[in-house]
């Protein structure tokens, strides 16, 4: 008896005991122990107790937090009806297969099943950046979407040798975009498909859904992931990418090839942080068939799509500065938008073609001007450096006093005229802007086309007040603080007014900068010092309360 | 201060194509909607009993409800697929607790990858997240000084061991819960035996 109390079983023993988690002959053993033995007896005792505690605790903390079942058992239901409608996917069975035969002993199929999953899932994981399946990405998608508010969306469409361009403007809580157009419904019944939401990711799950033989693919591609479907059953489109921003899994793209060819391409254009998605040196695929008889089937486009190609080739230019004093021409005619002009560079030329190819109705006509080098704006004199041997400079003395440095003043000088030069150039494309858009045209454009025109304008004129109040804060650095307050104009003008009236103001400060500070203007009579001084700060001021003014005439609305 | 104009309407094809899910070109073998039917039920019915315990033990990976939800469903469309596929999950339950493991590890290795706040860290106390769900001040008094102070115990334990109790505590084997957590059994043990008396000690002394 007193020999037996040495083998007093562990707390390990005890807990196994507890569990039913030893064999039957230590589990009797142990159970011969308790009834002798009083102390194992309340260690046991202590056990089931915490056990008891821990469970009590964790009921309280975890019952209160699951939310009730009927949504998403609903929901699962919902979507085990789609899974059955579908072919199942077959996956790496070989593997799978491979792996249980090498067993030693038999186990049931699922640990091996989960082995196979977790060595592809190691494997996955390490190379790429991790995955997720086509319905998580989907059904998060349709969540996001759920959620948001207003967006807007460019939509191009190819269809066998058309291509044209819709922009709804797309209401999440609203059922559809009602923009009727005959040709879509069309398209969107023989695809079976609804085209006028295409972004819609409820639809692009239902359209997956229906599938009786499908592969997926998800590419982690920049910032977005792309959920790539390829049908191998029947129906009309043979493949549809999915694009989605990773973050936060908002549909932004999407791309549908059907059967006879045709592509039809998708994307969002919305203002927003992120810098673009797909940047705009990525040129689409091409699939347009039968391009030889492209102008007997094209149909003369109408005025309405004419002036939204206009603006999307206006906008794409833009985005890489090109509209801003170099010699290229918008030309709209009647059944295309011609781009006219030199470059300075092939490269350039190579640039401009490519951020036009995806717009519709454009054509180009570019040739290199063969000096590599030639200022961006030929009418105006901008070469401002100043050289040693410098003519009179009427602020000169200011410009010592206020920084000694010779090398120094000369980056100075050099850095207000090319702010200069710069606002010159974005006040030379608003009123461009200004004189192309005026009410008739405007009236062609759909609402969200206005609110491209918004944003192109807007971004002229924010680069033009952010230069203007840079040269500001450092003329103030020679001249000393102004306190003038900006004139309150007359806001009774038209945009076009006003547009003009800041182009030459802007224009006018340019030349006096150039004039005080750099002494290029050679041919007037130089002016004093202390005429200098005010001429640029009324120049100053007068550009200022243009731009000022300039803004409050803009409304497209 | 700038706009922002960003011009998202170009989109590209050329992508290097890294599928994780490709079909083999003799196609799958179909299955008619009419046999599938009893699975759904049975895939359902499983869902009706297992959804709250496998939310329960993904509560300490710390992921939203949501997400969690999303998760289990996950896991449960796997199994439909696996079952629809003529394999056979003999043990439904580990099997639903390992994937969704597993499902739960990606998606907070995904969290990782967009470099949000680490979710996740072995005993690493995360009150932001537990703070709103844990019982707030008012019914903290009514939990006992014992349940405070094992609750205060429970919070002290290892991922692991919390890992492994709330498998145990939702009825898995050591067999099962060392296959899920990809354990030896022996080591599970010893984990539970070390997360039990920690939280004994909190109870009785």
């Amino acid at each position: 008896m007193s020999e037996r109390k040495v083998f007093h079983p562990t707390e390990r023993e005890l807990l196994m005991a507890a569990d039913g988690e030893l064999i039957p002959h230590e589990h009797d053993a142990i159970r011969r122990h308790l009834e002798t033995c009083w102390d194992c007896r309340a260690r046991m005792a202590e056990i089931e107790g915490t056990i008891t505690q821990y469970v009590q605790l964790r009921r309280r903390e975890l019952d209160a937090v699951i939310p009730p079942i009927d949504g998403p058992k609903a929901e699962l239901e919902r979507l085990l009806q789609a899974k059955a409608i579908e072919a199942p996917a077959t996956e790496q069975q070989g593997w799978i297969r491979h792996l249980a035969s090498w067993q030693l002993f038999p186990r049931p199929i699922w640990i091996s099943a989960t082995a196979a999953v977790t060595i592809l899932f190691v494997l996955i994981s390490t190379t790429f950046a991790p995955t997720l399946s086509a319905s998580l990405l989907i059904n998060r998608a349709v969540k996001t979407q759920s959620q948001g508010e207003h967006h807007y969306q460019v939509i191009e469409y190819h269809v066998g040798s058309r291509k044209w361009v819709r922009q709804p403007a797309r209401q999440t809580k609203s059922k559809n975009i009602a923009v009727a157009d005959p040709e879509l419904d069309t398209l969107s019944r023989r695809l079976a498909f609804d085209l006028s939401d295409p972004l819609n990711a409820l639809q692009f799950a239902r359209w997956r859904n229906a599938l009786s033989h499908k592969t997926d693919s998800i590419n982690h591609v920049g910032d977005n992931l792309e959920l790539t479907t390829e049908n191998r059953g029947a129906g009309e489109i043979l493949r549809a990418r999915f694009v989605v921003r990773e973050h936060d899994y908002w549909p932004i793209a999407e791309r549908l090839e059907t059967r006879q060819g045709d592509l039809i391409t998708i994307a969002e254009v919305t203002p927003t942080e992120f810098p673009s998605a797909y940047p705009v040196s990525r040129i689409p695929e091409r699939m347009l068939v039968n391009p030889s008889n492209e102008s007997a089937a094209l149909p003369k486009p109408t005025r309405a799509e004419l002036a939204q190609s206009e603006l999307m080739a206006r906008v794409a230019l833009h985005q890489i500065g090109a509209d801003m004093g170099e010699e290229l021409q918008v030309q709209p005619d009647s059944r295309a938008i011609l781009i006219v002009g030199r470059t300075e560079s092939r490269s350039r030329e190579k640039q401009i073609k490519q951020v036009l190819d995806t717009v519709p109705l454009v054509h180009t006509d570019l040739r290199p001007l063969g000096t590599p080098s030639v200022p961006r704006m030929t009418h105006l004199q901008t070469s401002g450096a100043i050289s040693p041997n410098a003519p009179t400079i009427p602020l000169e003395q200011q410009l010592a006093t206020a920084i000694p440095s010779f090398d120094e003043r000369v980056e100075f000088v050099n850095a207000i005229l090319t702010s200069a030069e710069s606002a010159t150039e974005h006040a030379w494309a608003l009123q461009h802007l200004a004189k192309r858009y005026d009410e008739r045209q405007i009236r062609l454009l759909s609402p969200s086309s206005k609110q491209m025109l918004n944003l192109l304008v807007q971004s002229h004129e924010e680069a033009l007040r952010r230069e203007l109040d840079h040269i500001d804060s450092e003329i103030s650095r020679i001249l000393g603080n102004s306190h003038t307050a900006i004139s309150q104009r007359d806001t009774s003008e038209s945009w076009q007014q006003s547009a003009n009236i800041t182009l030459l103001s802007v224009r006018s400060l340019h030349e006096t900068i150039l004039t005080s500070m750099s002494g290029a203007n050679g041919n007037e009579t130089i002016p004093s010092t202390e005429e200098a001084a005010q001429e640029l700060r009324r120049r100053l001021i007068d550009s200022k309360s243009a731009v000022a003014a300039l803004q409050q005439s803009i409304s497209f609305h | 201060m700038s706009t922002h104009f960003t011009w998202q309407m170009i989109y590209s094809g050329v992508v290097t194509e890294s599928r994780d899910n490709v079909a083999e070109e003799d196609g799958p073998v179909r299955i008619g909607s009419d046999p599938s039917l009893p699975l759904q039920s049975e895939v359902t019915t499983l869902f009706a009993q297992l959804r709250a315990p496998l939310l329960r033990y993904l509560w300490d990976f710390r992921l939203t409800t949501e997400t969690a939800e999303e998760l289990v469903q996950e896991a449960f469309l796997k199994l439909f697929e696996e079952l629809r596929k003529g394999r056979s999950v003999q043990m439904p339950r580990p099997w639903l607790f390992r994937v969704v493991h597993r499902l739960a590890l990606k998606e907070i290795r995904r969290l990782r990858v967009r470099e949000a706040p680490e979710p996740l860290q072995d005993g690493e106390p995360n009150q932001l997240e537990i703070a709103d769900l844990r019982p707030n001040p008012a019914e903290q008094v009514l939990l006992d000084e014992k349940e405070k102070r094992v609750s205060r115990a429970l919070d002290s334990l290892s991922l692991r061991e919390r890992q492994c109790l709330s498998l145990r505590v939702e009825g898995l084997r050591y067999r099962e819960i060392a296959d899920v957590l990809d354990l030896s059994v022996t080591t599970v043990s010893d984990v539970l035996r070390r997360a039990v008396a920690a939280l004994r000690e909190a109870c009785y002394e």
